[in-house]
């Protein structure tokens, strides 16, 4: 399946690792992020060799003089790597982004889907 | 399911986070008179807030990733602001089988005691890629005022 590094060198100072949900279908892996803030100009999705990288930017406004009262929101960058399995085909590579939740669907090679055999 | 190997730096390094969210956030109570009512028995998850002010409104920005806006519920009442609503978990995985599920699902509120009074009437909020933003303006009396004191 997807192997996933959320820590690599430079995540751990500068990026922010979106939570994400794996899930598997007869003939598609989903990836679902949680990326609050990132539009769809500002997000970044590319396959490497066998490396899937989803990077996104959000800006958030800050007005001049404010005083802040609460501050949990954390600032930055979010970065997150997945390692392709050897069934994903990277020709078929979808993104959706919706309310802050950046969906992939990730179709199947043909020859890996299950094929089901009669018996005569 | 593949086995993840055990990172004992990954995890150091969550909980050190976490210790330091936790820790800012005490002093954010502490310190401000943005109050927050103790709600956390029972929901289950509570969005992450940045709150500021300024001289004329107070703004108040949530990440609420993966609901609709039909979904969120923003009141006001006695000076209260509360902000609700549920995340559902996408149908389409309903009946998948999972390989990793970290996000968060279930309802959740937040409830904050305003320390001025604000235009309830003029209260704006905006949801934008997942986070809520809104605006709340003062009313004239609760904006702090400052006198010049002239030295004869």
């Amino acid at each position: 399946m997807l192997r996933d590094r959320a820590i690599t060198k430079k995540s751990f100072t500068t990026y922010i690792t979106p939570p994400a949900d794996l899930y598997e279908t007869q003939d598609s892996h989903m990836i679902f992020l949680d990326m609050p803030g990132v539009s769809k100009d500002d997000l970044n999705v590319k396959v490497i060799d066998n490396r899937l990288i989803v990077q996104g930017k959000f800006e958030i406004e800050k007005p001049k003089d404010s005083e802040v009262l609460f501050n949990e929101i954390e600032k930055g960058e979010y970065r997150r790597e997945f390692i392709l399995s050897g069934d994903v085909d990277r020709n078929k590579i979808e993104a959706k982004l919706v309310n802050g939740v950046l969906t992939l669907t990730l179709a199947k090679r043909e020859e890996s889907k299950e094929i089901e055999i009669k018996i005569n | 399911m593949t086995l993840v190997r055990w990172n004992p730096i990954r995890d150091l390094a969550t909980d050190l986070i976490d210790l330091q969210r936790e820790i800012n956030r005490m002093f954010d109570r502490f310190f401000r008179g943005f109050e927050e009512e103790e709600e956390r028995a029972i929901s289950t998850w509570r969005p992450v807030v940045d709150i500021s002010e300024t001289d004329d409104e107070y703004i108040v920005r949530a990440e609420i990733p993966g609901v609709s806006k039909d979904d969120i519920k923003v009141t006001i009442r006695d000076n209260m602001l509360t902000i609700s609503g549920e995340k559902k978990q996408e149908k389409e995985t309903k009946n998948e089988n999972f390989h990793r599920v970290e996000r968060v699902y279930g309802s959740f509120t937040r409830t904050f005691t305003l320390p001025g009074a604000v235009k309830v009437d003029k209260v704006e909020a905006k949801f934008k890629d997942g986070v809520l933003t809104i605006k709340l303006p003062k009313v004239e009396e609760a904006k702090s005022k400052e006198i010049e004191v002239k030295v004869g």
